[in-house]
């Protein structure tokens, strides 16, 4: 019984034992994604071309198979590091950060007493720009803020935290830990380990080798017949293929795996070193956070404070910036590799089952390399590649970008504040919907005019915008007696009616040129004919700087806009007209245009009244429009350059007729 | 003086042209009126073409007649300057002087003796050294400005 008992329990695992095998080789039959058309695979030729052939095949391949795996490690080791680094966010709790921190904040606050110092000198001697009234609520608000330097500068950090933390643990799993699992990198990496490997094993001894010679050699030491050794165990031996056309294909697959596994790795590194110069970056600035605040109180040193929040945000939205471009990117990847997008693999198939015996099955239903090798999904790829690069450029420019913005927003914020927040927030609130109303009473004055009570219902707006022109003129002649030097340094200090206020004293004066010492540079210029053309008080503004006119009218032709600005320019006007708007090649253009064409609007009184009251146009129009165009110009404008006066400031002395050799040498005149 | 055009006088890099720039500026507001003026330019012109000058003759006459106004030039070596530089006879040249002195200096005499009595200054209070060079000798084409 016993017997029968011991028999029947081991039929009965033998039975099942085979049974699992064969359904479980059933079962991995049907789960293999890609069909694979049965080809001649074996390797049938012989002799010492085809050994040969073998050898260059396998070193080839070979090499290539080990790059691949070199740099899949690489990719895998540099996302680690970039995950590392993000992962840790404690900046501003930073023992080194901290102590820094709190030594330049005691050393600033000595500093405090200087600026107090050089406040009360100014308001000695009236220097506005640095009086007391421009710049004590400054400093005030400043020994307040300096404390919290590092909290503040903290919120941003989380806030940039957080945001990264979106992109890397997004989905089911954290992205940055399996990346080159997801990327597919990992299983090609593991398939590469399947080399050619065989044991030979001597029957006298059981002594194994994977060397035949050191087994042989072993085995005849012994002197007992049979001395040599047998092959007992083979492992997957790679075939490189029987023709070279599929060899290459396979070859192909592997290259093209490389250069997209390089290109990975190379965003990959360029991340992780970003991201490391990212924290140094941040923990200077943080140390230094004190200065940056003290530098804020005085006009001259206001930029280098700009400068440190630019260089603070660019750094600190670098990272979620860019994880987002690289969670992109090999979200994608992935999403390809895993075969949820289209991609049709017809032209492939010869290689895939020749990669069969080169890789696992693992790697072939890991897609990466027969995708490669379809060149639509080439393409995609490629746009993969350029997406991780690119992305890290866009975060480094769009960190600078929205550095930029944030700081207009705080700085406008941080002016009103010092005014008085409820003050503040009605003006701000009457600055900036006035225009608009102004705009809404005249549409509604124009739709309604036929209707008799109606058409009454714009009048509210218009009083409105009235009121706010009447303010902007009101402010025009508050800072009419200013010097152009404190006008130009106290722009960015003023609200955005006063900035336009501003820009339109200074056009009147012919002085509206950017000057970087003075903190006005061109985008200032630009920032404030858009504020004056809301209060359609622009005239004046592109009087001085027709080329800037398409930014006020985007709807229209910028050439013709531009010609038609000039155009409208009357000789009064040319004290006004800047150099600036000649760098712009439309305005010469137009210039050009007006002096050559019969029906042209500039005259000879336009010259002379640049040559009398703005030299520096008249210079600029001698050489960029007079002179290149000295046979086009109209008859009357010809006739003014040939006989004006003022000939005698431009010409050298030197320049003597007697000298100069003439075109037309003529007798000399006598007269009857 | 607006402080805006000295301050684009200033940012004239020729320093020849920022000189003669701002001894422009402290012209007489008159002589400084027809220096640019399209109504000055078009009496030269006419003159120009009533004593038959080609373009280029016309622009030196131009230039001529601008440095007188300037202080550039002494008046008395005006007919001088027009044989020179037009290359002209005396007489057509004394012609042409007589009539911009008619048209031209004539309405700005007041200033423009000021302008030449300054000329005169800064050139006699050169040092004999300097000023030894002999002044050429001109028969008959003296402007003068008194009895016009």
């Amino acid at each position: 019984m016993k017997l029968f008992n011991k028999k029947f329990l081991a039929s009965f695992i033998l039975i099942s034992i085979l049974g699992i095998f064969v359904f479980s080789s059933y079962v991995i039959g049907q789960e293999n994604d890609i069909p694979i058309p049965k080809l001649d695979t074996e390797d049938t030729c012989s002799g010492t071309e085809c050994l040969f052939k073998k050898a260059i095949q396998s070193v080839i391949g070979g090499t290539l198979l080990a790059i691949h795996s070199i740099i899949a490690t690489g990719v895998s080791w540099c996302a680690g590091l970039a995950k590392g680094i993000l992962n840790w966010q404690g900046f501003n709790h930073n023992p080194m950060v901290e102590l820094g921190w709190k030594i330049v904040r005691d050393i600033t606050n000595i500093f405090f007493v200087l600026v107090l110092l050089i406040i009360a000198f100014a308001t000695i001697l009236r220097i506005e720009t640095y009086g007391m009234k421009a710049l004590l609520p400054k400093l005030i608000i400043a020994a307040l803020l300096i404390n919290f330097s590092l909290t503040i500068a903290g919120i941003f950090l989380d806030l940039a935290g957080v945001m990264t933390d979106t992109f890397l643990s997004s989905g089911e799993s954290d992205l940055f830990t399996n990346l080159p699992a997801a990327m597919g990198l990992q299983k090609a990496t593991i398939a590469t380990t399947a080399d050619e490997r065989y044991i030979w094993k001597c029957p006298t001894t059981e002594f194994t080798s994977e060397s035949r010679f050191f087994c042989n050699f072993i085995c005849l030491s012994t002197g007992i017949p049979p001395s040599t050794c047998a092959e007992t165990k083979k492992e997957p031996e790679i075939k490189w293929g029987q023709s070279w056309d599929v060899f290459w294909d396979v070859c192909k697959g592997i290259l093209f795996s490389i250069i997209f596994t390089s290109i990975a790795f190379i965003a990959f590194a360029l991340f992780a070193i970003l991201l490391l110069i990212r924290t140094i970056f941040i923990w200077l600035l943080l140390i230094i956070a004190p200065i940056a605040w003290l530098l804020w109180i005085l006009p001259a040193t206001s930029k280098l404070f700009q400068d440190w929040w630019n260089s603070f945000l660019k750094w600190t939205f670098f990272a979620p910036i860019a994880s987002f471009f690289m969670w992109l990117a090999t979200t994608v990847w992935t999403k390809m590799i895993e075969g949820s997008l289209t991609v049709k693999i017809s032209g492939a198939e010869k290689a895939i089952t020749q990669m069969k015996t080169v890789i696992t099955d693992e790697s072939i239903n890991s897609h990466l390399l027969p995708q490669i090798i379809e060149p639509s999904s080439l393409l995609q790829f490629l746009l993969i590649c350029g997406i991780m690069i690119g992305g890290l450029i866009a975060a480094l420019k769009m960190g600078v970008y929205g550095a930029q913005g944030v700081i207009g927003f705080a700085k406008e914020i941080g002016t009103k504040a010092s005014k008085g927040a409820a003050k503040w927030t009605g003006r701000r609130v009457q600055i900036k919907t006035a225009p608009i109303a102004g705009k809404i009473g005249q549409k509604l004055g124009q739709k309604l005019k036929g209707v008799p009570i109606a058409r009454q219902a714009g009048r509210p707006f218009r009083v409105i915008a009235e009121k706010e022109r009447v303010a902007l003129s009101e402010e025009e002649k508050r800072y009419s007696n200013w010097t152009s030097e404190n006008l130009k340094s106290q722009y960015r200090t003023v609200n955005p009616r006063t900035k336009a206020a501003i820009a339109r004293i200074l056009a009147k004066r012919g002085d509206l040129s950017p000057e970087e010492k003075y903190g006005f540079l061109e985008n200032d210029i630009e920032e404030a004919l858009k504020i004056a053309k809301k209060y359609e008080q622009h005239s004046e503004i592109v009087k001085a700087r027709p080329d800037l006119v398409p930014l006020i009218k985007p709807e229209k032709n910028p050439e013709e806009a531009i010609k038609e600005q000039i155009g409208k320019i009357r000789p009064a006007d040319i004290e006004k007209l800047q150099k600036e708007a000649f760098k712009d090649k439309r305005v010469i253009k137009a210039i050009t245009e007006h002096l050559t064409e019969p029906l042209g609007k500039w005259r000879s009184s336009h010259l002379a009244k640049a040559a009398e009251v703005n030299p520096e146009i008249f210079i600029e129009l001698k050489e960029k429009v007079i002179n290149p165009n000295k046979e086009q110009l109209r008859s009357d404008i010809k006739s003014y350059l040939d006989s004006y006066l003022g000939k005698a400031l431009f010409e050298e002395p030197e320049k003597k007729i007697v000298s100069a050799p003439e075109e037309n040498p003529r007798e000399r005149i006598t007269f009857p | 003086m607006m402080p805006s055009i000295i301050k684009k006088i200033n940012k004239i890099n020729n320093p020849l042209l920022k000189q003669r720039y701002l001894k422009y500026l402290k012209l007489p507001p008159d002589i400084k009126e027809i220096m640019f003026s399209p109504k000055a330019a078009e009496k030269i012109k006419e003159i120009g073409i009533k004593n038959h000058l080609t373009p280029l003759q016309l622009q030196k006459l131009s230039y001529v007649t601008g440095s007188v106004l300037l202080g550039e030039l002494k008046i008395s070596n005006f007919i001088k300057e027009i044989c020179e530089k037009c290359k002209l006879e005396t007489e057509p040249s004394k012609k042409i002087a007589d009539e911009i002195t008619k048209e031209i200096f004539i309405p700005v005499k007041e200033s423009l003796k000021k302008i030449q009595i300054q000329k005169n200054q800064i050139s006699s209070s050169i040092p004999k050294s300097a000023s030894s060079i002999p002044e050429p000798k001109i028969k008959g084409n003296i402007v003068d400005l008194k009895n016009h």
